[in-house]
């Protein structure tokens, strides 16, 4: 929580998932590397590079489906927490994999390396013969700005919004990598059998996509809205210490929790990377983002001091058991008291 | 084509040669009198690639 920044925020479970990975993509290089050179397939430098990219956009898979999956089950949710370090691990590995090419392919002509990979061959007129390391430099871009502003430093100077709109470039990233490899496979290495793992992959990311979205759907109660207030439905029907969500005609959707002294509802967008506070769960009386962990106070909307993040408010009232809240949220600091269910 | 992309090679080399300027003027006096950001020298340094990259967003807003 943005008390203090530090460079990185180490703790033993980030060093443990951060080893797993480092183990992983060793790994996974040294096998591709060792095949290809037992199959013969490529020089050494070749399958260097290959490698590196490879492992880049099965990183990058990973990470895409990470938000799903935690999504759809709690077992996934510690990935979450570490996808950050995902997210810098796959751009250094993308930069490595781009600088070798670009040296490889183009480091040793007359020509400014950048400009004869993304205007020295193809035709960008034609779709088959689009150059496609063009892509992937779009791509690698992306993930540098993505991974050079992962730090919450830049979360609080560039305010959640925009950095949200900076991070959701990940699936322009993706879109133009998928380009790159397909295009790149298309044009130089027929029959690889990458184009389609490659389709397999980007089928399974839409299916979790999907799942996804139809799961956070299922959180929202059946609400109506009449003139500025939303019946959430029957109180009871709020599992204790978890929180349904309605959504209003204009504004940010509305988490409506219950725990055991009563119900509260607070903006379900967490201020620090807009996570699904809905989604998350009351633990030690304060509402807990199932994303990063921040907390905050049903009742004020605060997190516990030191912290000085806020979200806002919405007045509840209970009526024959229904909750209604207010479609409009207080405005930050309004201390709303949690409202008891009589049945 | 090739014209087209050696004057974007220039043009990228241009905005990372202003980023690297703005970067160093970000990292060293833009956020002097951040009470949290600017204290250590280790996160300064992390903070310089993307105050490279994304200067413009920068310049936006006041530093």
């Amino acid at each position: 929580m943005s008390h203090d920044f530090v460079p990185v925020q180490w703790n033993r479970h980030k060093y443990f998932y951060d080893g797993i990975l480092v183990v992983s993509i060793m790994v996974f290089l040294a096998s591709f590397i060792l095949a290809g050179l037992n199959a013969k397939v490529a020089d050494p430098s070749i399958l260097i590079m290959r490698a590196l990219g490879a492992c880049a956009i099965v990183l990058l898979h990973v990470i895409l489906a990470i938000g799903p999956l935690a999504r759809l089950s709690d077992r996934f949710k510690p990935l979450l927490y570490n996808r950050r370090h995902f997210g810098v691990i796959t751009a250094v590995i993308g930069l490595l994999h781009g600088g070798f090419a670009l040296m490889w392919y183009h480091g040793f002509g007359t020509i400014n390396p950048i400009a004869s990979a993304i205007g020295g061959y193809g035709n960008y007129g034609v779709a088959i013969e689009f150059p496609f390391e063009s892509l992937g430099f779009i791509a690698l871009v992306i993930l540098l700005i993505m991974a050079a502003t992962s730090h919450d430093f830049w979360l609080t100077r560039l305010t959640p919004p925009i950095w949200k709109i900076l991070h959701m470039g990940v699936y322009v990233a993706y879109a133009a990598l998928v380009g790159h490899v397909a295009l790149g496979t298309a044009q130089f290495d027929k029959g690889s059998g990458l184009l389609i793992a490659l389709a397999v992959g980007a089928g399974l990311l839409t299916v979790l996509h999907i799942a996804g979205i139809l799961k956070g759907r299922g959180l929202d109660a059946n609400s109506i809205e009449k003139s500025d207030w939303i019946n959430a439905g029957d109180a009871l029907l709020i599992p204790l210490n978890k929180a349904v969500t309605v959504t209003p005609k204009s504004g940010e959707r509305i988490a409506i929790f219950r725990q055991e002294k009563g119900v509260s509802a607070i903006v379900a967008v967490c201020s620090h990377q807009n996570g699904p506070l809905g989604e998350g769960c009351i633990k030690d009386g304060l509402i807990t983002c199932p994303w990063h962990g921040f907390q905050f106070d049903p009742e004020t909307g605060a997190a516990p001091p030191p912290f000085t993040d806020r979200v806002q408010t919405h007045k509840v009232i209970i009526e024959k058991g229904h909750v209604w809240v207010k479609a409009q949220p207080d405005p930050l600091g309004t201390v709303r008291k949690a409202v008891q269910v009589t049945s | 084509m090739l014209n087209i992309a050696q004057y974007i090679s220039y043009g990228l080399g241009v905005y990372a040669l202003i980023g690297l300027l703005f970067g160093l003027y970000f990292v060293t006096w833009g956020i002097r009198n951040d009470p949290i950001a600017g204290k250590g020298v280790i996160l300064r340094v992390m903070l310089l690639p993307a105050a490279i990259l994304i200067w413009p967003l920068l310049l936006r807003k006041k530093t």
